[in-house]
């Protein structure tokens, strides 16, 4: 099977699951609102009953939002401290791992959605899921600390160049370089999860490593399908943000409302595809043994 | 014969009128410099013969003379400026970068040594001298330096080949009040300087392009790979110049002054943008205040990774730009910004010269304040961005309102709390006082009152007093009471409807009985204006004196009240929060809740962003 095709099967995965991408929505919809509600109470007892509250519903007034952003710090840093953003930000990153462990044990069995076969998948596969999840940090680590190596070779190497063109580029090169390794850990991440859940791999230090094997004995097609994956999203962000600046009337709060949810709709489905796409791919690829 | 002298004594005497007319100083020369210096590029040395003369125009006998070796502040960690500011330690640690001023020798011009006079504490030197100078003598100094050209340091010091010579000599000090303004170099200082005249020759290699104060005289080729270039400046009170072989060079001119532009070669693309920003600004000030007295400016777009951006000094400005910002962000007025604050010291430093150690907001806050309004007369808004707007005097209310109150403005660069506070109060808040001052006065007054300190305190060293003295003169009346309040103390400017409420007459159908608080929250006393408005379209204007702390407007109208506002025309940019001004009856929830949005998918993007590692 082609990427197209693994694409194509990717897809109807995905749509099939539909459930499994509005659970994962809305759980994502949940945390957010959570996370925004002390700020919209802030906000409200600021601007709420004034003139300030008025002109910001047609023009964001920077005269406004410093005079909000400076007076009220107080009481935003007191409603988001810092320890309880980190615990949000931990149990968000676990249950999305859970989530994951539903929809990539879901797409293998091709079992009908049901919320006892989702959360089953889901459990069954956490633990396995999670060691990937560290082990993936390690190589994160990795790539910022090879980063921060380059950043001070190349930076004394450059102090006495006056090209300040070849210095931005330089710059540039380097960001890219981080992107592009990082999304090639989050590629090769995403087959050692469908390695576990495909051929019940118990070990996951040694599935990560036969994972990066993998990609690298098929990287024209691995790598294609991810980018092709990659490009739907970048269409999709691209398609959001125009229709947002060019055709939303600021006014209209609830369809800028309605607009960003469709778009975050969007951002889970890209993400089921990566799932669902690579491991058609991988099927194809690596012969199951059930 | 005789008809002959007859003539030449009449064109003798026709002359002198003339000449006295064109060589009439436009100030008082205390101090008249004659330098010669040569630039050693191998050695990073600078080689220096000095003629000082100094006037002794106050009213004392002086027994000793300070003159300031700033350069001195670079020489090892143990200096007062590095103990103030470890962080350039630390540079001129890393690049090896240290510099200073050693004075070789030191003497009367023709007259006794005074080596074994000198006492030099770091950046300030004080020599005894044999006998005291006395009013109105004058005293000539012979000095011999060498300097040790930084690298790493504040403001001057050399990059790869390009070179930036401010404070580099023995600059005398100034004495005023009866005393030495002679401190110590402080990283938030700046400088203090009497007017008077400059010669300088400067030796250095042919290939290198030259920038100063002053003007060109003469230039020689030594015809052994040097060239000395002479410089003449008259009633200036400092002299610096750059030199490097690769500034690229645009000249342009306004009425009478020509405008030199030495830039990177990178940023040959924005060339237009410094010249178009200088002469928006001699425009601006040659209708505002007078015309530039000076025949030549020159800005420097100081070198990538340099030290030296974003300066004044008389006849030179350093502005600043990147090559990316530009293609990044157009959108944000980067060279003009500060090309338009530091051309704006050409005035308020270059000519009404304040002491800018003890009283750094006169010229700062002046300055800033003349920044904003040209800034928003050529270009709107500083900022333009993703649909946003932030204009250059909400900037400068981000930087007062984040430590309002730890210093007053009128403080000792020193003896502020830290630099934020210091760039809060003499920049930020002294603008905003500014522009509060004309919104309460009418901009046709306000422009009265700085082109009269213009013109009274022009090549002379004004205080805050005369800047208020001024204030009082030109309206007519006493105006102590604001300044007392935001320039001499650090009360909070906070005015707020604290309530409002609109209930219709029981006994009268259709009548409401409406009723607005207003409050002083801070200790700032200042005249407000109150806009209350009611859902028949009418509207009340109300004057409070802000005295008492709160005070209640009540009205019985045939209409529901709507909203109330406190200086509706947010007159006073000094009021620490917009947002409690004004109270409306209705929740205004699409303001909220739109706001509300954008922070809710914002949020949703990091969860999202999050999600991909797992
Ligand atoms: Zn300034």
């Amino acid at each position: 099977m082609s990427m197209w095709k693994s694409f194509g099967k990717g897809n109807c995965q995905t749509r099939r699951y539909w459930q499994v991408l509005l659970i994962i929505f809305l759980f994502n919809l949940v945390v957010a609102l959570l996370l925004t509600f002390p700020f919209w109470n802030i906000l409200g007892e600021s601007v709420g009953y004034s003139l300030a509250g008025k002109e910001i519903a047609s023009e964001l007034n920077m005269k406004y939002l410093t005079d909000f952003f400076i007076n009220e710090q107080p009481s935003l840093t007191a409603s988001y401290p810092m320890p309880l953003l980190l615990g949000v930000g931990i149990i968000y990153l676990l249950l999305n791992t859970f989530f994951a462990g539903g929809a990539i044990g879901l797409f293998h069995r091709e079992e009908r959605f049901t919320l006892e076969s989702f959360f089953r998948e889901s459990g069954r596969w956490f633990w396995r899921f999670l060691r990937l999840l560290l082990i993936s940090l390690v190589f994160i680590a990795v790539i910022f600390l090879i980063n921060s190596l380059w950043k001070g070779i190349a930076g004394s190497a450059l102090e006495e160049s006056a090209h300040e063109p070849l210095i931005f580029w330089m710059k540039i090169i380097r960001y890219a370089g981080i992107g592009f390794f990082l999304l090639f850990i989050n590629m090769v991440f995403d087959y050692a999860k469908i390695t576990a859940v495909v051929s019940d791999e118990r070990r996951m230090i040694r599935t990560a490593l036969r994972s990066f094997g993998f990609v690298f004995s098929h990287p024209g097609r691995t790598m294609g399908l991810y980018y092709m994956v990659a490009i739907v999203g970048a269409i999709l962000l691209a398609l959001y943000l125009s229709v947002s600046y060019w055709v939303l009337p600021a006014t209209i709060i609830v369809l800028t409302l309605i607009w960003q949810q469709l778009y975050s709709v969007a951002r889970v489905w890209v993400r089921l595809l990566f799932f669902s796409s690579q491991m058609a791919l991988y099927k194809t690829i690596v012969p199951a043994k059930r | 014969m005789f008809k002959k002298s007859c003539a030449l004594m009449l064109f003798i005497l026709l002359l002198i009128p003339v000449s006295l007319a064109v060589a009439q100083p436009l100030s008082q020369r205390v101090v008249y410099y004659q330098i010669s210096v040569r630039l050693d590029t191998d050695q990073k040395m600078l080689y220096g013969n000095e003629v000082v003369s100094f006037l002794n125009s106050s009213e004392n006998p002086l027994p000793e003379l300070y003159l300031h070796l700033y350069w001195n502040a670079f020489r090892n960690d143990k200096s007062y400026y590095i103990q103030k500011s470890p962080g350039v330690g630390r540079r001129l640690k890393r690049l090896d970068g240290w510099g200073w001023v050693d004075i070789k020798s030191f003497r009367i011009l023709d007259g006794p040594d005074l080596m074994e006079q000198l006492e030099i504490d770091n950046t300030v030197l004080k020599v005894t001298l044999p006998e005291p100078l006395q009013p109105q003598q004058t005293i000539k100094l012979s000095i011999e330096f060498e300097n040790k050209i930084p690298k790493g340091a504040v403001r001057a010091g050399y990059i790869r080949d390009n070179y930036f010579f401010s404070q580099w000599f023995p600059k005398m000090a100034v004495y005023l009040d009866g005393e030495w303004k002679a401190f110590q170099y402080h990283p938030h200082c700046e400088f203090f300087a009497d007017f008077g005249v400059y010669d300088v020759e400067m030796t250095l290699p042919v290939d290198f392009v030259v920038g100063s104060s002053g003007m060109p005289v003469e230039e020689r080729d030594n015809r052994d790979g040097t060239k000395t270039l002479h410089f003449h400046g008259e009633d200036i009170h400092d002299f610096t110049w750059t030199a490097d072989p690769d500034y690229g060079i645009a000249r342009d001119r306004y009425q009478d002054t020509e405008i030199i532009l030495l830039y990177q070669p990178h940023h040959a693309d924005q060339v237009n943008r410094h010249l178009h920003a200088v002469k928006a600004a001699l425009e601006y000030f040659h209708h505002w205040i007078a015309p530039f007295p000076f025949p030549r400016i020159t800005v420097v777009d100081p070198p990538y990774g340099g030290v030296s951006g974003g300066m004044e000094y008389p006849m030179l400005i350093t502005a600043g730009t990147s090559w990316a910002i530009d293609k990044l962000i157009p959108g944000v007025l980067m060279p003009e910004l500060v090309t338009i604050h530091e051309f704006g010291h050409e005035y308020w430093y270059g000519i009404v010269a304040n002491n800018e150690f003890e009283e750094a907001w006169l010229d700062e806050g002046i300055t800033s304040y003349s920044e904003i309004k040209i800034i928003e007369a050529t270009y709107g808004p500083a900022l333009k961005w993703n649909g946003m707007k932030m204009f250059d005097r909400v900037a400068s209310r981000l930087s007062y309102l984040t430590t309002p109150r730890r210093d007053p403005i009128y403080t000792k660069s020193w003896e502020f709390y830290d630099g934020t506070s210091y760039s809060g109060m003499v920049y930020a808040k002294a603008a905003l006082v500014l522009l509060t001052l004309e919104n309460l006065l009418g901009e046709e007054t306000m422009n009265r009152i700085m082109r009269t300190y213009y013109e009274r305190y022009k090549f002379t060293h004004p205080k805050t007093e005369d800047f208020i003295a001024v204030v009082n003169e030109v309206t007519g009346r006493d105006m102590s009471w604001y300044f007392d309040q935001v320039i001499y103390g650090t009360g909070a400017v906070d005015y707020a409807i604290a309530s409002l409420s609109s209930k219709e007459d029981e006994e009268e159908e259709g009548v409401y009985l409406s009723k607005v608080r207003v409050e002083r929250l801070g200790e700032v006393v200042i005249p407000v204006q109150i806009l209350v408005s009611f859902d028949n379209g009418e509207q009340e204007r109300e004057l409070w004196d802000g005295k008492k702390r709160w005070k209640e407007f009540t009205y019985r109208k045939n209409a529901r009240l709507l909203s109330a506002e406190v200086d509706p025309q947010h007159k006073i940019w000094l009021d620490k929060d917009f947002i409690n001004n004004s109270r409306t009856m209705e929740y205004q929830s699409r303001g909220v809740n739109r706001l509300a949005a954008k922070l809710l998918f914002w949020w949703q993007s990091v969860l999202h962003v999050l999600a991909s590692f797992s």
